[in-house]
């Protein structure tokens, strides 16, 4: 039985294999080929008209297949060191923030791409005070910056004052407080403390701005900046500094 | 009588648990309330000192007897010295621990300036 079920195969596979070879080298009889030339030959200039359209269609179809070669070239090259367009920014852990092309509207994520790196502005050797933070104060000592008195090159710009004043603190045994107005007066004009809205910061005559510490803290005096603009006030002996006379004993 | 003795041996117990429990806590707090006139003209009151709670974070000889004696008077507090890295100032330098500007978080009776 089985023989003559392997022999059935054998015959079914021989004949589908006799009819594929039929079938592609079917080749139509003289006669009928020779009509077929004929009738081509009538309809000649018919036939070439057809033949033009399908190659310029051909035509028309290598020129789309090039041109999307080429913008797959071009995806592939979209990242080019030399454009500055093309930069990527990456943030503190590693990851995209942005990229440099300016045409792209900047979202939070670009924006914070933009912004300065951590190691960047550790290489711009800007002065530091004891606790990391940027020190603006040295900065403007040591003249590293120049900032723009305003936008209108003919306004005239009031030089800072340079007085300073002792603030006697409060406790016993706490250095007194020498304010700058030098510094102050050169970010500041004298009317954002001394004619604030809503009642001046700091009234202009000795002894009647009864400061205190736990006011400062409360965001009053001092506190309407620093902590918030300014330098925060962890380090007391930034603005502590004048030591008091020895106690009476 | 069942019941005297039941309340009687309930209220051993309780003590007992409670004695327990403060020596567990082990360490009292300290008002620290030296230089009175100094701190009423800056505006805040006496200190609280929290023994136990300090005692979570560092051990004994972490601060006695380098940063504080261990005897009642002999620690001159103040904050000047606070300020110069002495006394609280050794850890409250807003690195180890918080700073010293927030007052109300160590001095009682802290005013609210208008």
């Amino acid at each position: 039985m089985r023989s003559i079920y392997k022999n059935k195969l054998y015959l079914t596979l021989a004949l589908v294999i006799g009819f594929a070879l039929l079938f592609s080298g079917f080749v139509l009889p003289d006669g009928v080929a020779e009509a077929k030339e004929l009738t081509a030959k009538k309809n000649a200039p018919i036939m070439l008209a057809a033949a033009k359209k399908d190659t310029k269609k051909k035509a028309t179809k290598r020129k789309k297949a090039t041109e999307r070669r080429a913008t797959k070239k071009k995806a592939a090259n979209i990242v080019d060191p030399t454009d500055p367009t093309s930069v990527l920014y990456l943030d503190t852990a590693g990851k995209l923030a942005g990229i440099g092309d300016p045409n792209v509207p900047a979202s939070a994520s670009v924006k914070a791409g933009l912004g300065w790196h951590p190691a960047a502005l550790e290489a711009t050797g800007l002065p530091k005070d004891r606790y990391g933070l940027i020190d603006w104060a040295a900065i403007v000592r040591k003249n590293m910056i120049k900032p723009r008195h305003s936008i209108n090159p003919n306004d005239s710009e009031m030089p800072p004052m340079d007085l300073d004043i002792i603030i006697k603190a409060k406790g016993d045994y706490v250095n007194d407080v020498k304010y700058p107005h030098w510094i102050h007066t050169y970010w500041l004009k004298c009317e954002v403390c001394h004619a604030t809205k809503g009642g001046a910061i700091f009234i202009p005559a000795r002894g009647s701005n009864n400061m205190t510490m736990v006011g400062i803290v409360q965001g009053k005096w001092c506190g309407r900046c620093h902590g918030k603009v300014a330098f925060p006030l962890t380090d007391c002996q930034r603005c502590h500094t004048v030591p008091k006379k020895p106690l009476k004993k | 009588m069942k019941l005297i003795l039941t309340v009687v041996i309930a209220t051993f117990i309780a003590i007992i648990a409670q004695t327990g429990s403060l020596q567990a806590a082990g360490l009292g707090d300290i008002e620290i309330d030296n230089h009175a006139e100094s701190k009423k003209e800056a505006g805040v009151g006496t200190v609280i000192y929290t023994h136990t709670q300090h005692a979570k974070r560092t051990k004994c000889a972490t601060c006695h007897p380098s940063i504080f004696k261990k005897e009642k008077g002999a620690n001159q507090i103040n904050m000047g010295a606070n300020m110069q890295g002495e006394y609280c100032g050794a850890c409250h330098n807003g690195m180890m621990a918080f700073p010293m500007f927030h007052c109300d978080k160590c001095h009682t009776d802290v005013i609210q300036v208008k």
